[in-house]
C-alpha cells in the first residue's frame, strides 16, 4: 500500500511537473495562404513533439526535417539545405498563440530564408 | 401489326441509345471543356491522334514506349511525360522550352510529328464544329481562338494533382501504417546516402533547375537538351528534373525513355560511369559511385512506390 502511494505520488509530480514545464507553442499544423502562379497556394507546416517537421505546399510534402526551440528562437534543418547545419529564427507568437510569424537570424541557406523569412502562419485548428 | 410494334420500339430505342451515345455532355466550364478536347483527335492533322494518345490517363498522363507515336506513325526523340501535377512547374518539357501551360499547349498541335495541325486550321475545324462553337460560347463567351484554347487546356491539366499518396498520408497525417518499413529506409536513403533530395525536392520532387545526370555523350546519346534552347555551353546534357509523383507508373525513364525500370534508374545512379562512359558532362553530385546495397535500392524503389496516387492503387487492384 505505502508503495502504491509513493508511486502514485511520483505520477502526480511528473504529471505537474510536465504541466509547469514551457509547453511547446508550435506543436501541431499552421498555415500560410499566397499566390503562385497566378493560383493560390497554402504553405502548412507541421510540427511534431518528437522534434522533426514537414511542410506542405497545396497538401504536398515538399520538406521533412528537424526543429528546435530554445525560448522564442528556431532552430531548423532540412536535408534539401543540409541536415547537419541548423538555420535560426527569431519566432514571434501573436493572440492567443494562434499566430505566428519568423524572422530570419542567420541562415545560410537561401532557399530557406527566401521561403521562410518574414512569413506570418496561422494556426489550423484540430477538427477532431 | 404485333410485330410491327415490335420493330418500332426497337427502331426508337437504338436511336435514342445513338443519340446518348454520340452527344457529348455540355462542358459547364474551361476544365470540362478541356477535358474533352484533351482527348479529341479533332486537334490533328489526321484526326486520328488526340493529346491522350500520348498522354495516357491509366499511365498517369505518360506513355509506356521510349517514345511516342504522332501522325502516320511519325517517331519523336524524347519520352512523353506526365501531364499530371503542373500546376507548380516552373517550365514545361525536358528543356524547359515553354514557360506556362498556356504556351505548351499549343506547340503539339502544330508539331508535324506530333499532331501535325497549324493554329489556325485547328481553330478553324472548333468555329466550324457546332458542338466546340456552343461550347466555347457558354465557357468563355466568344468564339473558340488560339488563347481559349490554349487556356482550357492548360485549365483541365491543371486539376490533374497528386495529393492522395500513401507517401503524403503518412507525412500529413502521420499514419505510420500508410507505408512499408522499407520505404521509410528509402525516404531516408533518398534524403541522405542517395543525394536524390539535392536535386529531386519540392512539392513534386523537382526543383525549377535543369542539371544533368551524364546521358549526353555526343556520340550514341545525342540530345545535348537544354543546351539546344540556350546556346550555353555550360547547359549541355542538362534537363529538366523529372518530377517523381507517380513514378512508379510513367516508365520507361529519362528524357530518351532509356531505362525500361525503376531499378534501372537505380542502379544507373549508383554507379553512372558503368553505363554511360565518358558523358560529356555530368553533375558532381554523381562523380562516385554510392555503393548502395541490394536492400538498399529495394528500400529506395519502395519509396518511389510511395508516389503513386491512390486513385491509381485503388484501379489496379
Ligand atoms: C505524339 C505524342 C504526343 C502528343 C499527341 C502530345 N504530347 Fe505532350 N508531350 C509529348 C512528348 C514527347 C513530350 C516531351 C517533349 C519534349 O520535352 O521536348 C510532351 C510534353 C508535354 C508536356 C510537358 C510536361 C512537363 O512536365 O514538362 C505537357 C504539359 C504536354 N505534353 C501536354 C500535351 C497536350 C495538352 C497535348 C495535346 C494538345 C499533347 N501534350 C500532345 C508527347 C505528346
Ligand atoms: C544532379 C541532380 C540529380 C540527382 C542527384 C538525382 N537526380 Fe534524378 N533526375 C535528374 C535529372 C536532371 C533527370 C532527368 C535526366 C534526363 O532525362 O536526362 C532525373 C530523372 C530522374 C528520374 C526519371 C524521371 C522521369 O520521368 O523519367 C528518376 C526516377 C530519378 N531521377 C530518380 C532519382 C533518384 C532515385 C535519385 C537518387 C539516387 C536521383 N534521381 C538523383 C537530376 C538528379
Amino acid at each position: 500500500m505505502k508503495k502504491l502511494v509513493f508511486f502514485s505520488l511520483i505520477v502526480v509530480a511528473l504529471c505537474s511537473f510536465k504541466f509547469y514545464d514551457e509547453p511547446n507553442p508550435l506543436l501541431g499544423k499552421w498555415e500560410w495562404k499566397k499566390v503562385y502562379k497566378k493560383g493560390p497556394m497554402a504553405i502548412m507546416l507541421l510540427f511534431r513533439n518528437n522534434g522533426t517537421y514537414d511542410g506542405f505546399a497545396n497538401q504536398k510534402s515538399f520538406v521533412t526535417g528537424t526543429y528546435r526551440l530554445k525560448k522564442d528562437t528556431l532552430y531548423i534543418s532540412d536535408p534539401i539545405c543540409n541536415s547537419k547545419y541548423e538555420g535560426t529564427y527569431k519566432m514571434t507568437m501573436y493572440g492567443a498563440q494562434d499566430s505566428v510569424r519568423f524572422d530570419v537570424i542567420a541562415d545560410t541557406c537561401k532557399g530557406r530564408v527566401e521561403g521562410a523569412n518574414a512569413t506570418v502562419y496561422k494556426k489550423i485548428k484540430a477538427v477532431k | 401489326m404485333r410485330k410491327f410494334y415490335c420493330l418500332l420500339v426497337l427502331c426508337a430505342f437504338v436511336i435514342i441509345g445513338a443519340q446518348f451515345a454520340f452527344t457529348k455532355p455540355e462542358p459547364k466550364n474551361a476544365v470540362e471543356l478541356g477535358k474533352l478536347l484533351f482527348s479529341d483527335p479533332i486537334l490533328s492533322g489526321t484526326r486520328k491522334i488526340s493529346c491522350a494518345s500520348c498522354h495516357k490517363e491509366e499511365f498517369a498522363f505518360a506513355d509506356t514506349s521510349a517514345v511516342s507515336l504522332g501522325v502516320h506513325n511519325r517517331k519523336g526523340i524524347r519520352n512523353t511525360p506526365s501531364s499530371m501535377n503542373l500546376s507548380m512547374q516552373a517550365s514545361f518539357f525536358w528543356d524547359g522550352r515553354a514557360s506556362t501551360l498556356e504556351k505548351q499547349a499549343l506547340i503539339p498541335i502544330a508539331n508535324p510529328i506530333e499532331m501535325d495541325l497549324p493554329i489556325a486550321i485547328a481553330v478553324k475545324r472548333l468555329q466550324l464544329n457546332t458542338f466546340y462553337r456552343k461550347a466555347f460560347q457558354n465557357v468563355f463567351h466568344e468564339m473558340p481562338n488560339q488563347n481559349n484554347l490554349a487556356s482550357a487546356l492548360a485549365e483541365f491539366q491543371r486539376t490533374l494533382e497528386t495529393t492522395d499518396s500513401p507517401f503524403d498520408d503518412w507525412r500529413m497525417n502521420d499514419n505510420e501504417d500508410a507505408v512499408s518499413a522499407s520505404a521509410k529506409r528509402g525516404f531516408i536513403l533518398f534524403n541522405g546516402k542517395g543525394n536524390c533530395v539535392q536535386c529531386h525536392f519540392g512539392p513534386d520532387f523537382n526543383n525549377v533547375e535543369f542539371r544533368t545526370i551524364g546521358l549526353y555523350d555526343g556520340k550514341k546519346l545525342l540530345d545535348s537538351g537544354r543546351a539546344g534552347i540556350t546556346k550555353k555551353p555550360a547547359d549541355l546534357g542538362k534537363f529538366k528534373i523529372g518530377p517523381l509523383r507517380n513514378i512508379a507508373l510513367t516508365a520507361p525513364y529519362m528524357h530518351n525513355g532509356m531505362f525500361k525500370t525503376l531499378r534501372e534508374v537505380i542502379n544507373y545512379y549508383n554507379d553512372p560511369e558503368k553505363i554511360v562512359p565518358n558523358p560529356v558532362t555530368r553533375d558532381s553530385l554523381l562523380s562516385k559511385p554510392l555503393n548502395l546495397t541490394e536492400t538498399e535500392k529495394d528500400d529506395l524503389e519502395n519509396f518511389l512506390r510511395t508516389l503513386t496516387d491512390k486513385r491509381f492503387a485503388a484501379k489496379r487492384q
